[in-house]
C-alpha cells in the first residue's frame, strides 16, 4: 500500500524537521579543546556535528551516492583541521556544516568529472566503484537532483544558504547562527537563490512537473 | 500575497515551528499557489526530508503541515542505501593512528597531554563518543545511533588520526590558550569551563517560567522549540502549563492540537484523542479539520474502528470538497466502510 493512500501517514502532523544540534555552548568548548588536540574532546565533538554533516553529505550527494560514506570522513577530516581557524562566530554544527558542503560539492564534481571520462571507455563494461548508484526517476529525485545541479553553480554564500534552508529544513534565524552572518543577508542570500531557481525552472517548461502542485 | 518576489521565510519558518495560524496559513497558502518557486521550495523539502529518514539521520518520521492542503505526494521510502563502508579509509586512518601512536610511544610522548595513546584510541571505541548524548537525548532529532555508518568506531580512529597528526605540542599549546581566551570572552565565562555544569545561559533557558512573567506568545515559542528538539516531555509541559495560564490565547488553542499532534506522534493515542476531543469541544474552529483528522487517527491507533470509521465520516460530511474529504474517504474504503 501507499504511503499516500492512507490517511494515518499522508495526513502529517506539524513535525518540524531537525534543526541546529542544541547544547552550543558545549560544542563550543569541544571545538576548542579540539582545535588543541584533545583526542576526547575531538571524537565528542566529532559525534556531535556526525549527523549534521551526514545529512549536508548527503542532501549534496544523494542518500545512495557510493560517495557518501567517504564525503562524509572527509568533510570530518577537513573539518578537525579547520577547527583552529574557528574563532566561534557560529554554531559549531553550522560551521561543520559549511565545510562539509564544500567537501560534498568538490566530491560531485569530481565524479562528474570521472564519469564523463568514463563515458570515454563504457565498451571496458560498467564499473560499480565510484559510480552514482541505481538512478532513481521519481519526481522526489528528480526535483532534489535539479536543486543538487543548481548548488554547484550558485555562489558560495547563496549555496550554503540554500542548503542549509532546503536540505536542512533549518530556520532564518538558524541559517544565520550557523553562517555567523545577519539575518537580513540571509534572508537576502536565500532570495538570490531562489532567483537563480526561478530561472532555471523557467528555462525548462518539461520541469514543470516538479513545481510541487498536480 | 501576490508579488511573489517577497517569499514569506518567516511564514515557512513558523510552519516549521508549529506556530502558523489559521489566517498565516491561508497566507501561505495563497503564496504557494501563485509562487512556483517557493512551491517547488516545499516540495522539495519534503523530498529531503523523506531522503534523510530512509538514510536514518532521523529518528521520527518528518512532515510538513501543508503537504496534505497541497496535494502532495508522499514518496514512498527509499530503499536501505546500499551501505559501503569506505574501509580503505577507515583502516587507513586507524593505521596511521597506531602508528603514529606507536612513534609517539618510543619518543616518549605518551601521556604528555594532548597526544593521544595506544589505549586512548581503543578506549574511545569501547565507549562510543556520545557523552553529549545523555544532556540532548534527541539533540535536532538526529540519532547517530540510527545512521548508517558505524558511527563510533570511524569517529575515535579519526579523531585518533586527525589529532595524532596535529601540529606541534608548543604549537598547540598557543592555539590553545588562545582559543580558550577567545572563546570564553565572546560567551563571558570567567571561570575554566566546567563541562558538566550547564552554562548561565543554559540554566537561564531550562527555567523560563521562573526567572521571568511568560507571555502566551513566548511559552508557545519555547514549547514550540523543545518539541524541534525532540523533548517530547519539556514540550508537553510546556503547552500544559500555556493552556493553564493563558487558556483564551490564540497560542493556547493553537497548541491543543499541535500539543495532540504531538502526543499521536509520540505513540500517545489515547492522549492525543483527548486533546483533539477538547479542542473540538471548545469555541474554535481554525483547526477544526486538523482536529477531526487528528481525532480520527487517534481512534485507528487504539483499534476502535466503529468509532475511527464514524470520525472519518464527519470528515468527509464536513469537507467533503477538501484533501482531508479525500483522505477520509480512502480510508473509510480501506476500513470496507465506503
Amino acid at each position: 500500500m501507499s504511503r499516500r493512500s492512507d490517511p494515518q501517514i499522508a495526513v502529517a502532523a506539524p513535525v518540524a524537521p531537525a534543526g541546529l544540534p542544541s547544547n552550543e555552548e558545549r560544542a563550543r568548548d569541544l571545538a576548542t579543546r579540539a582545535a588543541s588536540g584533545d583526542l576526547a574532546a575531538t571524537q565528542e565533538f566529532l559525534a556531535y556535528v556526525w549527523p549534521t554533516l551526514t545529512r549536508v553529505a548527503a542532501g549534496v550527494l544523494g542518500a545512495r551516492h557510493p560517495e557518501l560514506d567517504d564525503a562524509v570522513q572527509q568533510s570530518m577530516i577537513a573539518l578537525v583541521r579547520a577547527l583552529p581557524a574557528f574563532r566561534g562566530e557560529c554554531h559549531p554544527a553550522g560551521y561543520a556544516s559549511r565545510i562539509t558542503l564544500r567537501v560534498a560539492l568538490r566530491v560531485r564534481r569530481n565524479v562528474k568529472r570521472d564519469a564523463t571520462r568514463r563515458e570515454a571507455f563504457e565498451q571496458l563494461g560498467p564499473s560499480d566503484d565510484g559510480a552514482p548508484a541505481e538512478h532513481d526517476h521519481s519526481l522526489g529525485s528528480r526535483r532534489r537532483e535539479l536543486l543538487r545541479e543548481l548548488l554547484e553553480d550558485l555562489p558560495e554564500e547563496q549555496a550554503e544558504a540554500l542548503t542549509l534552508r532546503v536540505v536542512m529544513g533549518w530556520s532564518l534565524e538558524e541559517v544565520a547562527s550557523a553562517s555567523g552572518a545577519p539575518v537580513n543577508t540571509v534572508r537576502s542570500r536565500v532570495r538570490l537563490a531562489k532567483e537563480a531557481l526561478r530561472a532555471r525552472i523557467e528555462d525548462q517548461p518539461a520541469l514543470a512537473e516538479l513545481r510541487g502542485l498536480p | 500575497m501576490t508579488i511573489v518576489g517577497l517569499h514569506p521565510e518567516e511564514l515557512f519558518d513558523k510552519m516549521l515551528d508549529g506556530a502558523l495560524l489559521p489566517p498565516e496559513r491561508d497566507r501561505l497558502l495563497a503564496h504557494l499557489d501563485s509562487c512556483e518557486v517557493c512551491r517547488f521550495e516545499y516540495a522539495a523539502r519534503l523530498d529531503f526530508q523523506e531522503e534523510a529518514l530512509a538514510l536514518g539521520a532521523l529518528n521520527s518520521p518528518p512532515a510538513l503541515p501543508l503537504r496534505p492542503l497541497l496535494g502532495i505526494e508522499t514518496p514512498l521510502p527509499l530503499p536501505a542505501p546500499r551501505r559501503r563502508r569506505s574501509r580503505r579509509l577507515v583502516w587507513g586512518l586507524t593505521a596511521a593512528a597506531l602508528i603514529s601512536a606507536s612513534a609517539a610511544v618510543a619518543s616518549g610522548l605518551v601521556g604528555k597531554a594532548p597526544w593521544p595513546s595506544v589505549s586512548l584510541l581503543f578506549a574511545a571505541k569501547a565507549a562510543p563518543a556520545q557523552r553529549l548524548a545523555p544532556a540532548q537525548p534527541a539533540a535536532g532529532r538526529v540519532s547517530a545511533a540510527a545512521a548508517p555508518v558505524a558511527a563510533a568506531p570511524v569517529v575515535a580512529a579519526l579523531a585518533a588520526a586527525l589529532v595524532t597528526e596535529a601540529a606541534s605540542p608548543a604549537q598547540a599549546h598557543q592555539v590553545s590558550k588562545r582559543r580558550e581566551a577567545n572563546v570564553r570572552t565572546s560567551l563571558n565565562v570567567s571561570a575554566p569551563a566546567n563541562s558538566e555544569q550547564p552554562s548561565t545561559k543554559e540554566a537561564t533557558a531550562s527555567e523560563p517560567a521562573v526567572k521571568e512573567p511568560p507571555t502566551a506568545s513566548k511559552l508557545f515559542g519555547e514549547a514550540n522549540q523543545a518539541r524541534r528538539s525532540g523533548d517530547v516531555g519539556r514540550a508537553s509541559g510546556l503547552y500544559h502549563l500555556l493552556q493553564d495560564q493563558f487558556p483564551g490565547s490564540p497560542e493556547a488553542e493553537l497548541s491543543r492540537v499541535t500539543l495532540a499532534l504531538l502526543l499521536l506522534d509520540s505513540g500517545d493515542a489515547q492522549g492525543a484523542l483527548s486533546g483533539f476531543e477538547r479542542y473540538l469541544a471548545g469555541s474554535s474552529r481554525g483547526l477544526e479539520a486538523e482536529a477531526l483528522v487528528g481525532r480520527a487517527r487517534a481512534l485507528g491507533r487504539l483499534g476502535r474502528r466503529d468509532q475511527e470509521a464514524s470520525a472519518w465520516r464527519e470528515v468527509q460530511r464536513k469537507y467533503p470538497q477538501s484533501i482531508y474529504g479525500r483522505q477520509a474517504g480512502e480510508r473509510l474504503l480501506a476500513l470496507g466502510q465506503p
